[in-house]
């Protein structure tokens, strides 16, 4: 198993078959237990050693696999693409984009009108999204259609080439796919904890993935892995930059969807213990898998262990190697105090 | 009773969000006489039980084909001097569309009304351009201040009473074909299943509440707990100015949905039926929610494979819904083929945790 | 009433730390029941009546709207984000105060057009000269609520948080008049409301209620120049037929308007085209839940200057104990 590889596949929601078949085959030579469920979510059971003394909560940890992409909608005369967008995707940064269309992965790229030709208010403004069309190089329509069927998804190709600076991950799908890899970290562990692992579908048409598996699960802790806005970049006003890259993950006292601020407070207090750098957040309205599962049945304690991300939705998303390092090691203590008994506050 | 009458019965009878129970009698007296067991819940939907005739061998899943019966509509917020009545929406009107329209007011009795709106200069903002919305709707009755007060209070429903008319070949125009039109497909694949036989146990659900929030969906499929979930809606028709390949034809029969509100093993399968059954049929792609029922019916407790089935209607919510007779046929024969085809088996296999 | 209500409503309760107001209400309710239970999401749970009967949930919430501090500047300066349905315009130069009892003022920066007025420009001064000293009293994440003790005006009362305090103030009275009842009531003091309806949700599922009734304010249209509403202080329990997130079941709107009629109790209808209460939540719980609300009509919700009539407070006090001591078959 290896992120580079997790970053290569294709997962547009809906659509995680590929994913989800990696991470089955990274779990098939080991003890967890791997299901599937009706809407794709794959679950993965890791019981406690025997002899383990003490039962715990309930724990359920995700990570979600599914992509912001694209879905084709039409094949035009000219034999390009139309398409529409699944999930939260930056149109301000399609154009002029390398994307991968369909099972087999058809390259194909977003162009647009040149800037020769454009009116004055068109250079201005963002074009819109149904404007454009992905061109896969076809002739023609028929021609498409040996490769293309409508109902076909797209995602941004991957990265190709190394970043300049050492210790920082660059790519798409980096809030999904990071997420997974630290997962199946995780379940590598031989911890003295039973908890289930969930690599949800869907999450950004609507955390879809996240309630049903809660719904079967039923936990009484759940953790999300997920990126967090970071805009520390130029222009931005210090009290708007919301997380930086490199300062440890984010915890959200703001995530007043799935709003679970003593649960937080123990994160924080297992990271400072450890010498863990976490970064103290209050963004509420993020969606965020923990705003379905908290109010899953009869209630479920959440909390999100966010990594900071630059340029989400775009296909150069920017995250920094220590913060996944610190997470990953958060994420392994919180389990450890839980093993050994410890009582949340409420 | 063909599809035309049922049609027109059913869209004729006012039933906005929340106040279906008119449509509902109608819709039990219509599906009564092809099933085993026909209830109204909680919360006002009809839910109708077939159980299987033929053994799958296994036990029988449930399947589920949803339509909603609520339709679009207005609600008195005030009754005012001199006739007149102030109105809020309930469910996504069309704002454009409503000043000057016949409507009723379910009073008492029945009371005739014309909407109308604040002129412009006299609204807050002033803009003639913008579309008149509450608090500046309103309803004319011409009744008087004393006769408007016994018969009207604040909380009652209107509804929309356009004409139901046949317009050239099996084209229809009307209000409410979204989503009464889809009831009568029902219909057709019920009275069809009444005479072949099926393994599986068949609910057809008449929702409540679909435009206010798919309420209704959400209960109905918590009590059922179905292993595969059909709803069955309208989508958009084509029409002048909206791009092909982003609308459904009328005339072609239905749309099967693809995207992530749709299990890919059960659309195959439907598309399977339809070419077996010589079922003209198309695609539609929908992106993310799909608007419909099966929004709702997907994520119910831990999950349900979920499918929609579109019949092409042209202008939704508007007084002159456009559909093909031949279409709301056609949705009926498909889903009566596919439910009659269905093994429990491959029901199961789709609905269960599996490696 | 007025002390009962004036304890609630001075109390500190954000949607999220509804700790200080639960133990509050909880003090209350225990002299009534002895069933009173805190759940996973922080609801408080009060049982009474008859086990075996059918299970009427009564749901009021007792959060608050607030603002949460996202940023400390270097001047000692916070940042905020709001929690709920928060107006700048109401905001500004406002008094808070955070669960400590520290407080502070809402103000913003330097504005040409009053216009520009939106959070993102205003800060709160809590009197910190810097940075460190702000961060030895609050971190992020901290939350605050309006700073502002209930009066009484005339024949009605004026302050922060009446919604929906003046909501659990109905719940406890009615609590302390029912002696005896058929129904296995319980009563709800419901979280995180202002955010969404979240506490009502998961109450809702562990309840599994036959009938759901909210409680809480609704808009008016008494005011001059106003919106065209029907609902007026005064004139008594609204007794509500829709909202953004329920239209309430015409056989739950039939019972309580002919008990009030039967018992002579005032009563208004309440249509709002906005705002959503509890039962949005409930009625869709599990496999439907026929449900309605009975509503305090308020003026100026979620400012510091929230004014009820106590008339109207009665008559739902009133009609839900009424209403909950009535057999009836629904």
């Amino acid at each position: 198993m290896s992120l580079s590889e997790l970053l290569r596949l294709t997962g547009a929601s809906g659509d995680e078959e590929q994913v989800r078949a990696y991470i089955c085959r990274a779990l098939q030579a080991t003890d967890v237990d791997v299901a599937v469920d009706n809407i794709g979510n794959l679950i993965a059971t890791k019981n406690a050693p025997p002899g383990t003394p003490m039962p715990t909560p309930r724990i359920m940890l995700t990570a979600h696999m599914d992509e912001p992409g694209m879905i084709i909608t039409s094949i035009h005369s000219s034999g390009m693409l139309t398409f529409k967008p699944i999930g939260a995707l930056d149109a301000a940064t399609l154009l002029g984009s390398h994307v991968l269309v369909g099972d087999k992965g058809i390259p194909g790229v977003i162009g647009g009108k040149p800037i020769h030709r454009l009116q004055e208010s068109e250079r201005r403004n963002i074009p819109r999204m149904d404007s454009m069309m992905i061109d896969i190089g076809a002739a023609d329509e028929k021609d498409a259609a040996t490769l293309i069927n409508i109902g076909d998804y797209a995602v941004f190709a991957p990265a190709s080439g190394s970043w300049n600076l050492a210790g920082t991950l660059h790519g798409k799908a980096l809030p999904s796919r990071v997420g997974c890899a630290m997962l199946l970290k995780v379940l590598a562990l031989e911890l003295p904890v039973a908890f289930t692992a969930v690599f949800t579908v869907q999450k950004e048409v609507g955390l879809r993935g996240a309630q049903v598996a809660a719904y079967r699960i039923n936990p009484d802790i759940a953790l999300v892995l997920d990126a967090h806005p970071a805009q520390d970049f130029p222009g931005v006003d210090a009290h708007h930059q919301e997380a930086m890259l490199g300062a440890g993950p984010v915890l959200n006292a703001g995530d007043n969807l799935g709003m679970d601020v003593p649960l937080t407070s123990w994160l924080a207090r297992v990271a400072a213990t450890a010498g863990i750098p976490v970064q103290w957040q209050a963004k509420p309205q993020l969606k965020r898998e923990t705003s379905v599962m908290h109010t899953t049945r009869t209630g479920t304690r959440t909390a999100t262990l966010g990594l900071p991300c630059r340029y989400l939705g775009s296909p150069y998303q920017m995250m920094s190697q220590s913060d996944i390092d610190y997470a990953q090691q958060l994420i392994t203590d919180a389990l450890m105090r839980l093993a050994k008994g410890e009582s949340l506050p409420c | 009773m063909d599809t035309w009458h049922a049609l027109q019965q059913l869209a004729t009878t006012g039933g906005p969000s929340g106040y279906e129970s008119p449509v509902a009698r109608l819709v039990t007296q219509m599906w009564q006489p092809y099933v085993d067991v026909i209830r109204t819940d909680a919360l006002g939907n009809v839910i109708a039980h077939k159980q299987p005739t033929r053994s799958g061998g296994i036990p029988a899943p449930a399947v589920m084909l949803a339509t909603h019966m609520d339709e679009i509509g207005l609600m008195v917020a005030q009754v005012e001097e001199n006739g007149f009545l102030r109105v809020v929406a309930m469910g996504g009107i069309d704002l454009r569309q409503i000043c000057g329209k016949e409507v009723t007011v379910h009073g008492k009795t029945a009371v005739a009304g014309i909407v109308q709106a604040v002129p412009a200069p006299f609204r807050d903002d002033k803009e003639p351009d913008h579309i008149p919305t509450w608090p500046d709707l309103f309803i004319d009755t011409g009744l008087s201040t004393e006769e408007l007060r016994q018969k009207v209070q604040v909380g009652d429903v209107v509804t929309f009473s356009p004409p139901c008319k046949r317009l050239h070949g099996d084209r229809v125009a009307g209000k409410s074909f979204d989503n009464r039109a889809c009831i009568v497909s029902s219909l057709v694949c019920l009275q069809r299943l009444a005479r072949v036989s099926h393994a599986v146990h068949v609910h057809a659900v008449a929702t409540v509440q679909e435009e206010v929030g798919l309420r209704g969906a959400i209960t109905s499929t918590f009590s059922i707990a179905p292993q595969l979930a059909i709803a069955i809606d309208v989508g958009h028709g084509d029409t002048p100015g909206q791009p092909e390949h982003d609308t459904i034809t009328l005339g072609k029969g239905p749309a099967i949905s693809l995207g992530p509100n749709i299990h890919r093993g059960v659309r195959d399968r439907l598309i399977a039926v339809a070419k077996q059954e010589q079922i003209a049929w198309q695609n539609e792609i929908l992106p993310g929610h799909s608007g419909t029922d099966a929004w709702a019916m997907q994520v119910s407790q831990a999950g349900v494979p979920t499918a929609v089935i579109s019949l092409p209607l042209r202008y939704m919510h508007s007084t002159v819904e456009c559909v093909d007779l031949a279409d709301i046929a056609a949705i009926g024969r498909l889903l009566a083929h596919f439910l009659a085809d269905l093994e429990p088996e491959e029901v199961w296999r789709w609905a269960n945790v599996s490696v | 009433m007025l002390n009962l209500l004036t304890a609630l409503c001075n109390a500190w309760g954000p949607a999220g730390a509804e700790q200080q107001i639960r133990a509050l209400i909880a003090g209350y309710a225990q002299a009534h029941s002895t069933e009173v239970q805190t759940d996973t999401l922080g609801n408080l749970i009060v049982r009474q009546g008859t086990p075996g009967g059918k299970r009427i949930m009564l749901s009021a919430h007792m959060d608050e709207i607030g603002l949460m501090v996202t940023f400390i500047d270097d001047d000692g300066f916070l940042r905020f984000t709001t929690v709920g349905g928060v107006s700048p315009a109401v905001l500004y130069g406002q008094p808070v105060r955070f669960a400590d009892g520290l407080t502070g003022v809402v103000h913003c920066e330097k504005l040409n057009d009053i216009k520009d007025l939106k959070i993102e420009r205003m800060y709160i001064d809590i009197g910190a000269e810097s940075k460190a000293a702000a961060e030895e009293r609050v971190a992020i994440g901290d939350m605050c609520c309006y700073h502002q003790s209930l009066r009484q005006v005339g024949k009605r009362v004026v302050g922060k948080a009446l919604d929906d305090r003046v909501g659990c103030a109905v719940l406890l009275s009615v609590m302390q008049q029912i002696s005896q009842t058929p129904y296995d009531i319980y009563y709800v003091f419901s979280v995180q409301e202002e955010v969404g309806a979240h506490g009502a949700k998961t109450a809702a599922f562990a309840i599994e209620p036959h009938l759901g009734l909210a409680v809480d304010v609704t808009g008016v249209g008494d005011t001059p120049n106003t919106v065209p509403l029907a609902m007026k202080l005064g004139a008594g329990a609204a007794i509500k037929v829709m909202d953004r997130s329920v239209i309430c079941h015409p056989k739950v709107r039939g019972l309580l308007d002919s008990t009030a009629k039967d018992k002579n109790i005032p009563h208004q209808v309440e249509v709002l085209p906005y705002g959503g209460t509890d039962a949005g939540p409930i009625h869709t719980s599990r496999a439907g839940v026929p449900s309605g609300a009975v509503s305090i009509p308020t003026r100026y919700v979620h400012t510091p200057g929230e004014m009820v009539d106590l008339s109207d407070v009665q008559a739902c006090i009133d009609l839900l104990t009424a209403f909950l001591t009535t057999k009836c078959s629904w």
